[in-house]
């Protein structure tokens, strides 16, 4: 199963670009925690989740890809069931009113993060024959049915409720379905859906918290020590690196604390504040290449089954870094989305690395003729 | 477009391959065309928008702690040191680091003299830098240091100590917690003490408060030792002369300068009461102020001076000329005259030692408005000495063309005019320097932090800042006419003088007495019962070292008399002067010009009625 033949398709290049995507996200892992000492475990801590992740890129290889997707529907099922279990017994820290983790021991667990792949295993297994549908009213019944499979887990992030992980869900089933061949109008129908949905939620559904996020990214500074806080302190630290940066260790809006969530979901202000220009333009460049790389696969692709994947995968990595790095620039409001190996946090760690094991897994299988 | 090397799934149709590509190629366009836009985005602000957000960083991360630099010394003529800054320590802390802030505040109580349910609730603070208190002894810092509680820290300050107490107060002035001279020389010449650059320390905080820290500290001073005119042992003889003097007539309040006749230094400069700068904070606004120079009062008598050196210089009158002095009553337009004692006919020395109003005020009137006027203004009335003295008063002087008949009476004698203490012993030293007027001053020059001996201070358009040391004198009369009024003024301390009791064996004294009434503003006119009492004049008389002046404010009758309240002080000063600079006695001159002294007369008070003004001498 595993023979010398695989290994010399083993796609290096894509190994590499994660790698040093991980190793810079390490660094600005370090300039995060390096200001306060109770964050300073964080770092030993992500240490140990990016060599675990590597471990899952190395385990998801020996299983071949179309195998993982067909557990997917399993693995789903199963996330879905977590996902209920949230519902029920979640936690969302002291004083909040999310529940988002699961208490597993000592270890807290975000089962939405898992669902994020699980849902592109799911669709790429559903869509592994859609090639041969070749009646309108199969591919109707393919797409409504793949519907049912996002629709039932993002009900249930709704309801944490966590807007975010539900919008990223939307936005990586989309390029799948796209791909698979969704036409036109159903695209501009849902694209309309979404449009009026908007006011009506607005008005009915948003808790007073996220019409305030909302608010306050349209005008960060009508609340600058509260909401607004956060996009302005991480504007102030993005825009004072310049070209070159400050320096390593030398980020003052980092080092001071007056980044909130430096190590999380605003690392990428820390990161840019230290490495300037130079270094953000070096990080989304990479990105870049990332999914521009994955994506070109897929041209050689041999089945739908690799090539949902790897779409779905790109657009998870893709969607994060953009909702992510977008917040920290003040593009998009702030919704906590974790950017791909830099955030801490061993749920997203894991889930990207093995999104990654999946890419190289269709790259090395890219030639085999099963 | 489709490649066709690629193997169909099975089942795929060649033109949705087609289609395939497309929708892919697609797909990686929006993503490339996205991040790119983040790209842009990250350009806009780190590129285009960097410097307004670098000057948002560092408005919010820096917070300028300024601390209490050295300032130069000011020292005194000899180098005595009056007023230096002494190292001390400043404790602060981050309240959020201070482990057990109640044990603290417990344990740092009885060392700061702080009540320590105070200082637990000081500590409550949530800012990030925190002074605990400034300028402790090194003695209170040692003490805190063994204590090694964490989180305490110190950093160096100055604080200004004046090792003298309360001597000069009122004349150095004081320096508050910042560092800022706030009265006196100290605020004079903050500029020069203080130095023009101020000491920073940059200390950063964040938004969650966990580390603030002093990063950066700067100390760029450029700042100067003043060297003053003053002689510290003559000002403690006048300070304490002055003091026990005021007080024995119980007056309100006095003052007495000594100034180094040849070259108008000020020597010695006293107010009662006095104020230590040490304890500034003690001491209510008015008695921070150097009275001296900021206040104006009616010279009275001494006045008398002024008057008939004018009309001296001016050839109007004669030295041995003779006037009526009306048997001490004199109308003079709606207003009587007065003389203390009923007078007949006075030679011109007379009318000074006996100090006539009649003949003072017949004197002056021979004079045209103007004329006389132009030798006021000479003498120094009316403009400030600019003696290097911060908040100098000018004086009043009417203008010539306003003067009614009485005011060129009564401004004769030394009513209707302010001056302050500083202009009238300024003018009369100019009879003892031989008629020529010369600036008074009390900064010798500033040195700098290299030794280099400055001065004069000019800005950048080449404007004079400060101008320290000695300027040119004026002659303001011929100096046969001072010689002989310096004639008439020895005749005051002598036998058949108004104070006579002034004589110092050994020396001849001239000098001038001033009683004049105070203008009481909620009475709208002249009151009889409070007084400025003064004694003005220089010694020896014909080689003269030091002019003086003594003023005393509101001593009560019987003592309002400048014979009675200010030239016991005079005497006493001057006697002491003598000695302490070893000033050899002269020869007593031949007196040309008076005729023997008349017994010396004594005054009932109660035979002056008021009459809106009097000179009661």
């Amino acid at each position: 199963m595993f023979d010398r033949r695989l290994l010399s398709n083993f796609d290096w290049i894509l190994l590499g670009l994660v790698v040093v995507l991980c190793s810079v996200g390490m660094l600005a892992m370090y300039s995060a925690t390096l200001g306060s000492p109770e964050k300073q475990s964080y770092f030993t801590r992500q240490t140990y989740w990016m060599l675990t992740g590597f471990g899952v890129v190395l385990a998801t290889q020996f299983v071949h890809y179309r195998t993982w997707a067909r557990l997917g529907i399993f693995l789903h099922l199963a996330v879905v069931g977590l996902l209920v279990l949230v519902l029920l017994y979640g936690t969302g820290g002291p004083g909040t009113s999310v529940q988002r983790w699961l208490k597993m021991g000592p270890i807290f667990m975000q089962p939405s993060e898992f669902c994020k792949i699980t849902l592109v295993l799911t669709l790429a297994y559903h869509f592994r024959d859609s090639g041969s549908d070749n009646h309108r009213l199969m591919k109707l019944l393919r797409m409504t049915w793949s519907a049912l499979l996002i629709l039932v887990p993002v009900t249930l992030i709704v309801r944490q409720p966590d807007l975010g992980t539900a919008l990223l869900l939307l936005i990586i089933y989309f390029p799948i379905v796209f791909l698979m061949g969704l036409s036109t109008w159903p695209l501009l129908g849902l694209g309309a859906l979404g449009a009026v949905s908007l006011p009506i939620a607005w008005l009915s559904y948003l808790k007073p918290y996220q019409k305030e996020r909302i608010l306050t990214f349209l005008n960060p500074e009508r609340d600058p020590l509260g909401a607004g806080y956060h996009i302005i302190q991480s504007k102030i630290a993005i825009g004072s690196g310049q070209f070159w940066g400050t320096g390593l260790g030398e980020g003052t809006q980092g080092q001071l604390n007056f980044l909130p969530a430096s190590h999380t979901d605003f690392i990428f202000a820390v990161f840019s504040e230290e490495w300037g220009f130079f270094g953000s333009m070096f990080v989304l460049l990479l990105f870049l290449l990332l999914t521009l790389w994955s994506l070109a696969g897929i041209f050689r692709s041999r089945d739908h089954v690799s090539a949902v994947l790897s779409v779905g995968v790109v657009a998870m990595i893709t969607s994060h870094v953009l909702i992510n790095i977008g917040m920290t620039l003040g593009l998009m409001p702030v919704v906590g989305v974790p950017l791909p190996f830099f955030s801490y946090g061993g749920s997203s760690t894991l889930t990207m690395m093995f999104g990654v094991g999946l890419l190289l897994n269709i790259r090395m299988r890219r030639f085999e003729t099963t | 477009m489709a490649d066709s090397k690629t193997p169909l799934p099975p089942g795929a149709e060649r033109y949705e391959s087609f289609s395939f590509n497309v929708r892919l190629l697609t797909v990686m366009g929006v993503v490339g065309m996205v991040l790119l836009a983040v790209l842009g985005r990250t350009f806009y602000l780190q590129i285009l928008q960097s410097s307004n957000f670098e000057e948002r960083a560092r408005l919010q991360q820096q917070r300028t702690v300024r601390l209490e630099p050295r300032r130069g010394k000011i020292l005194d003529r000899n180098g005595r040191i009056l007023a230096v800054s002494v190292p001390v320590g400043s404790l602060y802390t981050n309240p959020s680091q201070l482990k057990q802030r109640k044990r603290v505040a417990q344990r740092l109580a009885p060392i700061l003299k702080i009540r320590s349910r105070k200082l637990v609730a000081h500590l409550k603070s949530k800012a990030p830098f925190l002074w605990i208190k400034r300028q402790l002894t090194p003695q209170e810092v040692q003490q805190i240091q063994k204590l090694e509680i964490d989180g305490l820290k110190f950093l160096p300050e100055f604080r200004r100590y004046y090792p003298a107490g309360e001597l000069a107060g009122a004349l150095l002035g004081f320096t508050g917690v910042d560092s800022q001279g706030l009265g006196g020389l100290e605020y004079g010449y903050n500029r020069w003490l203080h130095g023009e650059e101020v000491a920073y320390v940059v200390e950063k905080e964040g938004m969650f408060r966990t580390r603030p820290e002093i990063r950066e500290e700067r100390w760029e001073f450029n700042q100067h030792t003043l060297h003053l005119t003053l002689d510290s042992t003559l000002q403690h003889i006048a300070e304490s002369a002055l003091r026990k003097g005021v007080e024995r007539v119980q007056g309100k309040s006095g003052v007495a300068i000594v100034l180094h006749t040849p070259t108008g230094q000020i020597l010695a400069l006293a107010n009662h009461p006095d104020f230590d700068p040490n304890r500034y904070r003690q001491y209510d606004a008015a008695q921070q102020v150097n009275a001296a120079v900021t206040y104006g009062y009616e010279p009275g008598s001494t006045f008398k001076i002024i008057t008939v050196a004018a009309a001296l210089n001016e050839g109007i009158i004669t030295p041995t000329q003779e006037f009526f002095c009306e048997e001490g009553r004199f109308q003079v337009a709606d207003k009587v005259l007065r003389d203390s004692h009923p007078h007949g006919n006075l030679e011109v020395g007379q009318v000074i030692q006996k100090s006539s109003n009649i003949c003072a005020a017949k004197i002056g009137m021979e004079m045209k408005p103007a004329q006389f006027h132009d030798y006021i203004t000479k003498f120094g009335f009316g403009a400030k000495t600019r003696a290097g003295l911060p908040g100098e008063a000018a004086g009043q002087v009417l203008p010539p063309e306003k003067w009614t008949r009485v005011d060129h009476a009564t401004v004769t004698f030394g009513q209707g005019i302010l001056a302050s203490p500083l202009q009238v012993v300024t003018a009369i030293n100019a009879i003892a320097n031989e008629g020529e007027w010369r600036p008074p001053y009390v900064v010798e020059y500033a040195e700098d932090e290299s030794g280099g001996r400055h001065t004069e201070f000019f800005d950048e358009s080449g404007e004079v800042l400060a101008r320290f040391g000695p300027k040119a004198p004026r002659r303001i009369i011929d100096t046969a006419i001072a010689r002989i009024l310096t004639r008439f003024m020895v005749s005051v301390t002598e036998r058949g003088g108004t104070a006579a009791k002034v004589a110092i064996p050994g020396y001849k004294i001239a000098g001038k007495t001033g009683t004049s009434q105070k203008y009481d503003p909620s009475l709208g006119r002249y009151s009889n019962s409070k007084f400025w009492a003064s004694f003005v004049g220089f010694a020896p008389a014909f080689q003269p070292v030091f002019t003086a002046l003594v003023v005393v404010e509101e001593p009560p009758r019987p003592n309002h008399y400048g014979s009675k309240a200010a030239a016991p002080i005079f005497r006493e000063i001057m006697q002491r002067a003598l000695l302490l600079m070893d000033v050899a006695p002269a020869t007593p001159p031949t007196v040309v010009v008076t005729r023997p002294a008349t017994p010396e007369m004594t005054v009932d008070p109660a035979t002056f009625e008021a009459i809106g003004m009097q000179d009661l001498d």
